[in-house]
């Protein structure tokens, strides 16, 4: 192995040229600003849902301690219509509280 | 006009300019991609690559260690990713001889021939001794660089370069012994 075969070899490196597009920076940095916001985006979602299920188990919880506690009373006796309205009811806030928490964060 | 380090640019990202990031970009966009050239040799492809090397840099600036040089982990990084690419479309070897970077002006027939046949050879050389050697040769990288963005050891990549130099000149010298004596 000799300098000679170092210098030939590096000769021969020098002169590829393999430039890439005008626009390269611009595009690297959009595709960054759209990554930011995408990831922005599923944070809050994603901090959205967790508000939204810690509300649900608190408020379970509070309310199972205190029919515990009291007994139920009779107008809260379960029947099937009862249930589906409070399911619907709980979609209802859910989905209201998190299209709330998403403008909050887009006005933000 | 004094310039700013690359240490003071990425402080400067981290503190939340991200303009400041197009700077490293203009940097070392050359670099990455004629290094990206040697392991991607299809245009769209590496154009591709070195969008997704700068946007990874980008996200993992917050793991950078200052004690390291930028470009090391750069090349570490786009290294990375070009094997994970070349995995991915199977691409292992291929001759960049028809590549249209090779293109220049020709000023001697038979120095061209010998480049069209480095080229060839080179592109037949395994990723990582490409890598290598395209660290070494095109970078100017230290062995101690290159080890650590390929993960090996500095005695694997000394051994491996002496290995590539031996196995280019006896192709030079099988395929145009006359021209050897002249060139090397």
């Amino acid at each position: 192995m000799t300098d000679q075969q170092d210098d030939f070899l590096r000769d021969h490196f020098s002169h590829s040229n393999a430039r890439l597009g005008r626009n390269f920076q611009w595009v690297v940095m959009q595709r960054i600003l759209a990554l930011r916001v995408e990831r922005a985006r599923q944070k809050a979602i994603l901090e959205s849902a967790l508000v939204a299920i810690i509300v649900l188990l608190i408020g379970s919880g509070l309310l199972a301690g205190y029919y515990w506690y009291f007994g139920l009373p009779t107008f809260l006796l379960p029947t099937p219509n009862k249930i589906a309205l409070t399911a619907v009811g709980s979609l209802l806030i859910w989905y209201l509280l998190d299209a709330a928490w998403r403008v909050r964060r887009t006005v933000g | 006009m004094s310039v700013e380090t690359d240490e003071v640019v990425i402080s400067k990202v981290l503190q939340g300019d991200s303009r400041a990031y197009e700077i490293l970009v203009g940097r070392y966009q050359d670099a990455v991609s004629r290094f990206i050239w040697k392991i991607i040799p299809v245009e769209q492809d590496r154009e591709e690559v070195c969008q997704d090397v700068f946007v990874k840099v980008y996200f993992n600036l917050d793991k950078f260690r200052f004690d390291a040089k930028f470009s090391t982990w750069l090349y570490q990084i786009a290294y990375r990713t070009a094997v994970s690419f070349n995995r991915k479309k199977r691409i292992e070897t291929r001759s960049f001889e028809d590549d249209e970077f090779v293109k220049e002006e020709v000023q001697n027939p038979d120095q061209e021939l010998v480049r069209k046949l480095l080229n060839q050879q080179i592109g037949k050389l395994k990723l990582e001794e490409r890598t290598m050697v395209t660290l070494f040769y095109m970078q100017d990288l230290s062995i101690e660089d290159i080890s650590i963005i390929v993960n090996r050891p500095g005695g694997t990549v000394k051994s491996v370069l002496h290995r590539v130099r031996q196995k280019l000149q006896a192709s030079i010298e099988n395929t145009m012994p006359e021209l050897v004596e002249a060139m090397i």
